[in-house]
């Protein structure tokens, strides 16, 4: 072997020890890179948002990351990225073809963290399910309901429906109706309940209790009495003040009327005729 | 007296040491010892019964107002019987709700209200502060005020402008307390400070008067589940402004 085709050799050698070198420059490059862009996000970005929110966000960023640096380090050794990437290209668009409902709940799951709506013990309403969010994951969030059953709701479902959730206020009205006599002198009778209501350890000094007639039904005057409470107590505030409010108009001696019907006799010459004979056997005896 | 018991030499010390055959009422709230160690504890909503060893200590001590009925703030709101014009730097006296925790070693046993029980809402539904309310007098010197049976003495100092203010908020949930030699309990120095309308009420730790004590419990109470965020934000509101005419100056 001559001088030249050694010096050649070694210029070759050299040439690939410093691509291979460069490419491993590269990739190492990216993995540090990697690597401090996730410590940055545990420091600043995971005290913020819910672990299980976190944790793929984390793996999301961290091997996209990877995957680059791999891909950066491949271009110095000649690989066609080009033909790499079209080929990635066209995974990824049969992947999300294929996966179109479960990337929706993805990003739907992530909208609804960020955008938080509802957070886990919130009783909320969606999507004509009512009761008490157990759990926001990626995909689904779960809702158990008032009597029992735990429901799992797409998130993409949760996000593009009505949301109403009964904590994120900071009161909430109570309100219901009670029916009185159509003898009761109707101020006392409203003085009656609001002073009851500001009684109520639960019922807000501002806004105020308030009752007033709503109607006339048929038996009694029917009085609508309604007071604000802390969202959190709004239905334990409910149930004792419909539980205690009869007791509160006793003592007042204000009577809950039953339900009764006026005969009005048109004739009232003509004595009202009545056939025994037609009421039953009984009756003949 | 703000305080009665059993023997007077309990009322000396804050956190007040319960021994078995004693007991003591403050305003509605009532904490009895009976003679086998066993505490019960009432106020205006309900009872609690305990069974404790009768060489255990137990002790009641004052604790923010925040607890009873409902764990549902770390504020309370003082409104005054009649709004108060209030000039930059000086400093007014009013009256605040507190509870009563008793405990033994470090476990709670009951939370008491001496006082009935009231909320309310200062600013709007979504947006405004749920807190706890009590209706007080409000005087220039502490000595204006009636017997302060069941609640602590608060002081409010205003800086940044003169105002109106018709009550005064502040965040409790890390409040200390005091006690003088009369065992009157003591909020701290509330930090109301005015600035284009918008009032901003601070908890100090200083002490409203020289010579009180600051109350030592051997446990902390548990912190507020509800409103954790909130634990350290000062109560603002919005009020407005009384600008004098020029012609009045």
């Amino acid at each position: 072997m001559d001088g030249g085709a050694l010096d050649k050799i070694l210029s070759g050698l050299k040439s690939r020890v410093e691509t291979i070198a460069t490419s491993i420059i590269i990739f190492v490059a990216g993995l540090l890179l990697a690597y401090f862009i996730r410590n940055t996000m545990r420091r600043s970005l995971k005290p913020r948002i819910p672990p299980h929110v976190y944790r793929p966000i984390e793996l999301l960023v961290f091997y996209s990351l990877l995957f680059l640096a791999g891909v950066a380090a491949l271009y110095p050794l000649g690989v066609n990225l080009s033909a790499l990437l079209v080929a990635g290209g066209f995974a990824g668009i049969v992947i999300g073809l294929a996966a179109q409902n479960t990337l929706g709940n993805l990003v739907s799951g992530v909208m609804l963290l960020i955008e938080q709506p509802l957070r886990i013990g919130d009783p909320v309403s969606v999507s004509g399910v009512s009761g008490v969010v157990v759990g926001i994951n990626v995909f689904s969030t779960r809702i158990r309901s008032w009597d029992g059953p735990v429901v799992r709701i797409p998130n993409n479902t949760v996000f593009n429906n009505v949301i109403t959730n009964y904590v994120r206020m900071k009161a909430r009205r109570v309100e219901f109706t009670i029916s009185v006599h159509y003898d009761t002198d109707i101020g006392k009778a409203v003085e009656v309940l609001k002073e009851f209501m500001a009684n109520h350890p639960l019922c807000l000094v501002n806004p105020g209790p308030e009752a007033f007639v709503d109607s006339y039904g048929d038996s009694g005057i029917i009085l609508k009495v309604r007071c604000w409470a802390p969202p959190q107590a709004w239905f334990a505030t409910k149930v004792d003040l419909q539980t205690r409010v009869k007791e509160a108009l006793d003592k007042a001696g204000i009577k809950i009327p039953y339900p009764q019907l006026d005969l009005h006799l048109v004739d009232q010459e003509t004595p009202l005729k009545v056939d025994l004979g037609k009421c039953g056997e009984g009756a003949q005896d | 007296m703000p305080v009665q018991a059993s023997d007077n030499e309990l009322l000396l010390n804050v956190p007040w040491r319960l021994e078995p055959g004693s007991w003591i009422e403050v305003g509605e709230a009532r904490i009895e010892r009976s003679s086998n160690g066993d505490v019960k504890a009432c106020d205006s909503y309900g009872c609690t019964e305990a069974r404790v060893p009768p060489g255990s200590p137990v002790y009641a001590a004052p604790i923010p107002s925040i607890h009873r009925v409902l764990a549902a703030t770390p504020y309370i709101y003082v409104e005054f019987e009649k709004s108060v014009y209030i000039n930059e730097g000086e400093d007014y006296w009013a009256l605040a709700p507190y509870e009563v925790e008793v405990y033994t070693s470090n476990i709670a046993i009951a939370r008491l209200s001496p006082v009935k029980v009231k909320f309310t809402l200062v600013g709007d539904v979504v947006d405004g502060i749920l807190a706890r309310y009590y209706r007080s007098e409000v005087g220039y010197t502490q000595d204006e005020l009636p017997d302060p049976t069941g609640t602590a003495v608060v002081r409010f100092i205003v800086y940044g402008g003169d105002i109106v203010l018709p009550g005064v908020g502040f965040n409790a949930s890390q409040s200390k307390f005091y006690v003088d030699d009369d065992g009157l309990i003591y909020y701290p120095n509330l930090r109301v400070e005015v600035s284009e309308g918008v009032v901003t009420v601070k908890t100090t730790g200083e002490p409203p008067r020289r010579g009180l004590r600051e109350i030592v419990r051997t446990v902390t109470h548990r912190k507020v589940p509800i409103a954790l965020l909130q634990q350290t934000q000062p109560f603002v509101m919005t009020v407005q402004v009384q600008r004098r005419s020029l012609a009045t100056q």
